[in-house]
């Protein structure tokens, strides 16, 4: 077994909704699935040379497989909050990916 | 004009010669800051405007606009000349930077701006106090986190004429 599959093999432990992951619902087209991933949601001062806009820069980040098909535009549901997908990284090994999200759609 | 000494003074903080200056007599540059806010604050739906950006103006040096904000403004002065163009008379000019928040779409942005010149252009002297000479740059930034959110840039020229060595005449 290589390195990577061996890593792979390990992303359902840190992506495990009963410790630090969030189980949220990806809803791609017509089609729902739940998936398991860390979400942050960081201050961000926009401006703040001038005085700034108080905002926050909420991400999610998961198993690649599990939202290979996602588009900008899907929402992502995380608690209560809907949040639309701005931006989609996909880290380089191909393992996992960050969800840049926004409750504003693109 | 002489500067202020000893004896000139008298109880009243007023020259001895009966010209107007006293301690607690804003400037001329204060009275138009003053009156450019008061004019900014007039940009609501109520009166007619696309937006309610004169809801909340605010000065630099102000804390950051909160989460919740959707519309707001922020101004400050930039760069100041002043040139003598006659005997005992100077005339100042100084730039205002002007920061316009929108937290929406690109067309409340447009809509924001439009009502800043609408509402600029309803008294260029600031009610005879000085001359809104004209737009000099605007730009404009966005960043899109939690919400959409734009910055727009606006900086003009304003000039007045006082005596000279006089800020507050």
């Amino acid at each position: 077994m290589s390195l990577k599959t061996q890593m792979a093999a390990d992303l359902p432990t840190f992506f495990n909704a009963d410790e630090f992951a969030d189980a949220a619902t990806l809803t791609h087209g017509s089609t729902a699935t739940t998936v398991n991933g860390i979400f942050a949601d960081s201050f961000r001062n926009f401006n703040a040379e001038i005085g700034g806009y108080e905002t926050t820069a909420p991400q999610f980040e998961c198993a690649y497989s599990d939202v290979d098909d996602a588009d900008h535009g899907d929402s992502l549901v995380i608690g209560s909050v809907t949040y639309y997908i701005i931006g989609i990284q996909k880290s380089e090994d191909g393992l996992t990916a960050i969800l840049i999200l926004s409750e504003d759609a693109p | 004009m002489t500067t202020p000494q000893g004896s000139d003074w008298n109880t009243d903080l007023q020259w001895e010669d009966g010209l107007e200056w006293q301690t607690e007599t804003p400037s001329k540059q204060e009275d138009i800051i003053v009156a450019y806010k008061a004019l900014l604050e007039t940009i609501l739906k109520a009166n007619k405007y696309n937006t309610d950006l004169g809801a909340l103006v605010k000065e630099w040096g102000s804390p950051p606009f909160p989460s919740d904000t959707t519309i707001g403004m922020v101004f400050r002065t930039g760069q100041f000349n002043t040139d003598a163009i006659s005997f005992g008379c100077q005339e100042h000019r100084f730039t205002v930077e002007n920061y316009i928040l929108i937290v929406g779409t690109a067309s409340d942005k447009r809509k924001a701006i439009a009502d800043f010149y609408q509402c600029i252009g309803t008294d260029l002297t600031l009610g005879g106090l000085a001359n809104i000479s004209f737009s000099l740059a605007r730009s404009a930034e966005v960043e899109h986190n939690r919400k959409r959110a734009f910055w727009i840039k606006i900086e003009i020229s304003i000039k007045y004429v006082t005596d000279n060595w006089n800020p507050y005449d």
